[in-house]
């Protein structure tokens, strides 16, 4: 079972950062559709938090639709289509706020492409970016 | 390094605005204190404090050295009687009521025991605490390794306190009270620690009231935070929502962008600082808003930078007309 990462000193809220951990493991399919989650005992207990913030993530996950709970069972990742679909609001999100920058200081769009190309050959954010 | 709050008092009517929003109502809430004070002569430790505590929260009381923490402490525990307003646990009195205190725990910041070892200690707590777990004993030994024929005055100030949280959390109480609980602790323990409060909250449905003068000991840890200072409790806030409502930029502008004119546009700005062409915003937006705005005015660059619980808590206060710094030490 995995588990998401969790940095206490970043200043995110703890269930910000389940959350988005989760949205990152279920898009890089290491977390399968209809795969089990870990209690909200085992995450609270191996991450050494607060299990209401843990129930709180999963909550909201839920709300979101990445994950669906199973009475007496548990959380489980949903479809995978969904999960997508949450991501690329973000990805898109992101270009937007980026060809915008790029628009206003006048980058044109071979400079641009270029540019995404790079990023693409290095996927991997150093500590400091992140 | 340890990070404190250090508050002054800039107002003398701040009595009367320190009545903090409760964030549980009366039927979940395991304790209410209505109007609480508790004075000692002409100190008063406690001064008309209202507050309510959800059931299986971990709730974190934080405030100086004097600020009233280990008074309100005891007050719950059922110690002190009040002088003024009431205490409640689930509806009851606490003082005096062997009914209400077998429930509840307090691992003081001095932790005195009776006898001189652990295996004398736990034979104690098992015939007081019906509730007592000789399997879950057994286990906390082995985690916070303490011998049972360890002389326990021998021990060190870690040591001493990791005996009495092991006698604490054996007894399973309903309400685990800790002052200064994670100080002396070191890093290990004090995970070991989170990890077996976790577990009894999940398990056992614990209310987890910590008091502690160090605001970082509860940030990752706690789900609801209270501030004491001078006796009075400034404010209770679920720690999640304190962040939420407020976010933090660096903003360079293309040309010149005025605060009166992004509070035209929807920004609710509380500090507006420039450095040359690069200006900081803290407002009490959510993200989303914060950067549809801005991006409107074109900034050359904006960032979102993470707010720390320091920063939050100097925002609340400096609301309620105190002089806040911050000290590093």
């Amino acid at each position: 079972m995995i588990y998401p990462e969790v940095n206490v000193q970043s200043g995110v809220p703890i269930y910000q950062q389940l959350k988005n951990s989760y949205h990152r493991l279920a898009a890089l399919g290491l977390i399968q559709p209809h795969e089990q989650l870990p209690s909200v005992r085992q995450l609270a207990m191996e991450l050494g938090i607060n299990p209401n913030t843990v129930q709180k993530a999963y909550r909201e996950l839920e709300q979101e639709g990445l994950i669906y709970a199973v009475p007496g069972r548990g959380n489980f990742l949903s479809d995978s289509e969904r999960e997508l679909d949450v991501e690329y609001e973000e990805i898109r999100r992101s270009f937007r706020s980026a060809a915008h920058i790029a628009w206003t200081a006048g980058i044109d769009r071979p400079t641009l492409h270029k540019l995404l190309d790079e990023c693409l050959d290095e996927p991997q954010l150093s500590e400091q970016e992140r | 390094m340890t990070n404190k709050l250090t508050v002054e008092r800039q107002q003398s009517e701040w009595a009367n605005s320190s009545i903090a929003t409760p964030p549980v109502d009366d039927q979940e809430a395991v304790i209410v204190a209505d109007n609480l004070s508790k004075h000692f002569g002409v100190t008063k430790a406690l001064d008309k404090v209202n507050c309510r505590i959800g059931g299986a929260s971990i709730f974190g009381l934080i405030g100086s050295n004097g600020a009233g923490k280990s008074t309100f402490l005891r007050l719950v525990a059922g110690v002190y009687r009040p002088t003024e307003g009431s205490m409640l646990y689930r509806g009851q009195v606490v003082f005096d009521n062997p009914n209400a205190k077998k429930d509840i725990i307090f691992v003081a910041d001095q932790p005195y025991f009776h006898f001189d070892n652990l295996r004398k200690m736990s034979a104690l707590y098992r015939s007081l605490y019906e509730r007592w777990d000789q399997e879950l004993y057994q286990e906390l030994i082995r985690i916070f390794p303490i011998r049972e024929d360890q002389r326990l005055d021998l021990l060190s100030k870690g040591m001493h306190r990791q005996a009495a949280l092991i006698l604490a959390i054996a007894a399973r109480p309903r309400l685990l009270l800790m002052d200064e609980a994670f100080d002396g602790l070191d890093p290990v323990m004090r995970q070991n620690l989170k990890r077996v409060l976790a577990r009894q909250v999940v398990d056992d449905g614990m209310t987890t009231l910590i008091a502690s003068q160090n605001l970082r000991e509860l940030e990752d840890f706690c789900d609801h935070v209270g501030l004491l200072h001078e006796g009075g409790l400034l404010f209770v806030e679920e720690l999640d929502k304190l962040r939420l409502g407020l976010v933090k930029a660096q903003v360079a502008f293309r040309e010149e962008v005025s605060s009166e004119k992004l509070m035209e546009m929807g920004l609710e700005i509380l500090r507006f600082s420039a450095r040359g062409s690069l200006v900081e915003i803290l407002s009490r937006n959510t993200e989303m808003e914060l950067r549809t705005i801005l991006n409107q005015v074109n900034p050359l660059l904006l960032d979102v930078l993470p707010l720390t619980l320091e920063e939050v808590f100097i925002y609340e206060l400096s609301r309620k007309s105190y002089v806040v710094s911050a000290l590093l030490a």
